[in-house]
């Protein structure tokens, strides 16, 4: 930075308006939110003007309506992740809850014919004890939040591969045919998304509201740092607050596959491999430290939308899919890098544009 | 003001002038087969600035954890206002009108001001059974006091707490167990960092702490800090309470001494 002006010096107002420009400029950068948002912007620019054939990108309904449908289950899951990740903890069995949130719910409907409410929530509170689990032996046992998840991943996989038994988990015509299905899973009339999609930004809006607005999200944040022994001495119930946050998780993951079982009308065991990793990647991108007491949940709907782009756009640029998941390695590299610069810019400030 | 001297802490006064807020009754804490603290026995009383001097290692934060609910002790008994406690958390502590300034868990960089400011103590509306932060509100008693401890390089009450250097984080600490009601306040080394400015306003809050009948326990390594604070000044060595000592009766000189050769007498024996 050139040096201040002097007390008195006259700025001219071409170069005052100069400055406060890039003043502007830098305050929109160092919110993370707003580069990803920028990003996300120049991605659709470039997937609109090189699309082969002419076919364009979000002028092409078709195509945002796929967009949407990887967005969402992603999305979902990185939604799921991130209080979790911002008080501190991880959870890589996600994918597999994932996927047992379908197969509970496919299975009981199959075996048991048990009305599918019923089934739908006997499902959602087996995958909320799968994050109660990898909470209580994470924050009493005292076994890292990495190390527990991992386990638990391999288990529920396990699991799901004993419920589902090689056969996939499916929804009938009649079933599908349901409202109850149909908000969950269905299309919505003139619109280029399906109900996953607004659930899944309906989750990020309502849990980016309890980070930021409430006493719980306060504590969460609290809790990310440094271990949470300075919440803790603050009277914050560190324990209690991760074990909700890990209870969340386990939820809205299980609750993301049965979305898109809803919508797809079937389940196996491959549904939601490398869920986790995807998550954590858009969870990054958007601005959440992996050190927890950094992030907001907005950015980790835009990092999963950039990832649903991605996917999507390469294939309309004829990109070779293969080339996907590099990308989206390089895509997590060059994120974290440009935020742990920006750190340096915003001086360790870290707001979040909607709910600052 | 008319300075009452406290009872002397020896236990063996029948006769007190008032009940101690708090009152440490022959305490250990224990660390794996090491003791942090060991016996101690001390009371600070309402209105007392009770001084706590010793070398590092001493154990003089594993005192003030014990009594914050950060950690519990592995025996002995802690009384507030006459009767026992067993904290499970710096909750009930705080609950119980205990402030502390920890000298190591003091402030969350990550969080903005007034965020760090209200931890744990939160200003909210329920809406719904759901707590939502009174923003606005906190955000206006968190710059009010900002001025008042004379953060002057703080902007606004938003910014985050790693813009603030280690000194005006303690100040931050020490504002805000100011502002919450309290009748014993723990200061565990408050000035480490502090300017000799920021040093003046800390020991004048303190005076005004005291002046609201709210009992302080100060530890500080410099001696000239302690002894124009302190009432009563305990004096630890590895983690034995060695001696009690009244304002008047030492200089800072023979304070130094004093501390000094509690450490000599245990190398030599
Ligand atoms: N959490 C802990 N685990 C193990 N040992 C500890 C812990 N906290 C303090 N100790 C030990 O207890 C002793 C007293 O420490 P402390 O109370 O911090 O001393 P002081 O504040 O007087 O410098 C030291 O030997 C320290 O190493
Ligand atoms: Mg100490």
């Amino acid at each position: 930075m050139p040096p201040a002006p002097a007390a008195g010096a006259e700025i001219s107002p071409p170069r005052q308006s100069l400055h406060a420009l890039g003043r502007l400029g830098r305050r929109l950068l160092a919110n993370k939110e707003i580069s990803v948002l920028l990003a996300i912007v120049i991605l659709f620019l470039l997937f609109e003007f090189f699309s082969a054939n002419n076919i364009g990108f979000f002028t092409n309904v078709g195509l945002m309506e796929s967009v949407a449908f990887v967005t969402s289950s992603v999305g979902l899951v990185a939604v799921a992740i991130t209080a979790l990740m911002i008080s501190g903890e991880f959870d890589l069995s996600v994918s597999g809850t994932f996927a047992l949130g379908p197969a509970v719910m496919g299975w009981l409907l199959r075996e048991w014919e048990w009305n599918i409410v019923l089934c739908f929530f006997a499902a959602l509170l087996i995958v909320s004890l799968v994050g109660l689990v990898n909470g209580l032996i994470t924050t009493y046992i005292g076994v890292p939040s990495f190390i527990v998840t991992l386990g638990t991943l391999f288990a529920v996989t396990s699991w799901n591969r004993l419920i589902l038994g090689g056969f996939p988990v499916t929804l009938s015509k009649e079933q599908k045919a349901g409202t109850f299905v149909k908000v969950l899973g269905g299309d919505i009339p003139h619109m280029p998304f399906a109900a996953p999609f607004v659930w899944m930004v309906g989750f990020g809006v309502l849990l980016a509201v309890m980070m930021r607005r409430t006493r719980f999200g306060n504590w969460s944040y609290a809790a990310g740092s440094l271990g949470g022994g300075v919440a803790r001495a603050m009277g914050v119930p560190v324990r209690r607050v991760k074990l909700s946050n890990f209870v969340i998780a386990g939820m809205l993951a299980g609750l993301a596959g049965i979305l898109q079982f809803s919508d797809f009308g079937s389940s196996s065991v491959a549904s939601g491999i490398d869920l986790n990793l995807l998550a954590i990647v858009a969870v990054v991108v958007g601005g959440t430290s992996l050190f927890g007491a950094k992030g907001t949940v907005i950015g980790s709907v835009l990092g999963a939308i950039i990832l649903g782009s991605l996917k999507i756009g390469l294939v309309v640029i004829k990109v070779p899919a293969e080339y996907y998941l590099g990308l989206v390695g390089v895509l997590l590299i060059v994120f974290a890098g440009l935020n742990a610069r920006m750190e340096v810019l915003r001086r360790g400030g870290l707001k979040s544009t909607l709910f600052g | 003001m008319s300075v009452e001297a406290p009872p002397a802490a020896r236990g063996d006064s029948a006769v007190e002038s008032g009940a101690p807020v708090v009152e440490l009754k022959d305490v250990s804490c224990r660390f794996g087969k090491n003791f942090a603290v060991e016996h101690a026995s001390l009371s600070i009383y309402p209105g007392e600035v009770l001084g706590l001097v010793g070398d590092n290692g001493a154990g003089k934060s594993t005192i003030v954890k014990m009594i914050s609910g950060y950690i519990s002790p592995t025996s002995g008994t802690i009384e507030v206002m006459g009767a026992p406690v067993s904290f499970s958390s710096p909750r009930q502590a705080r609950e119980a009108g205990i402030e502390t300034v920890y000298q190591d868990l003091a402030i969350v960089s990550e969080m903005s001001l007034w965020r760090n400011f209200f931890l744990g103590q939160e200003l909210f509306r329920r809406v719904l059974g759901i707590p939502f932060l009174r923003v606005s509100e906190m955000v206006r008693v968190c710059d009010a006091h900002l001025a008042e401890v004379g953060l002057t390089s703080v902007r606004s009450a938003r910014q985050t707490a790693a813009t603030l250097s280690g000194g005006e984080r303690q100040s931050l600490a020490i504002s805000r167990a100011n502002y919450f009601e309290s009748r014993l306040l723990l200061l565990d080394e408050p000035l480490a960092a502090l300017s000799v400015r920021e040093t003046r306003r800390v020991l004048e809050s303190i005076e005004a702490v005291k002046a609201k009948n709210i009992g302080v326990l100060y530890i500080d390594h410099n001696m000239d800090h302690v002894l124009p604070a302190a009432d009563r000044i305990a004096i630890m060595h590895r983690g034995s309470i060695s001696r009690v000592v009244h304002k008047g009766d030492l200089s800072v000189d023979e304070l130094s001494d004093a501390v000094a050769a509690s450490g000599t007498e245990d190398h030599v024996g």
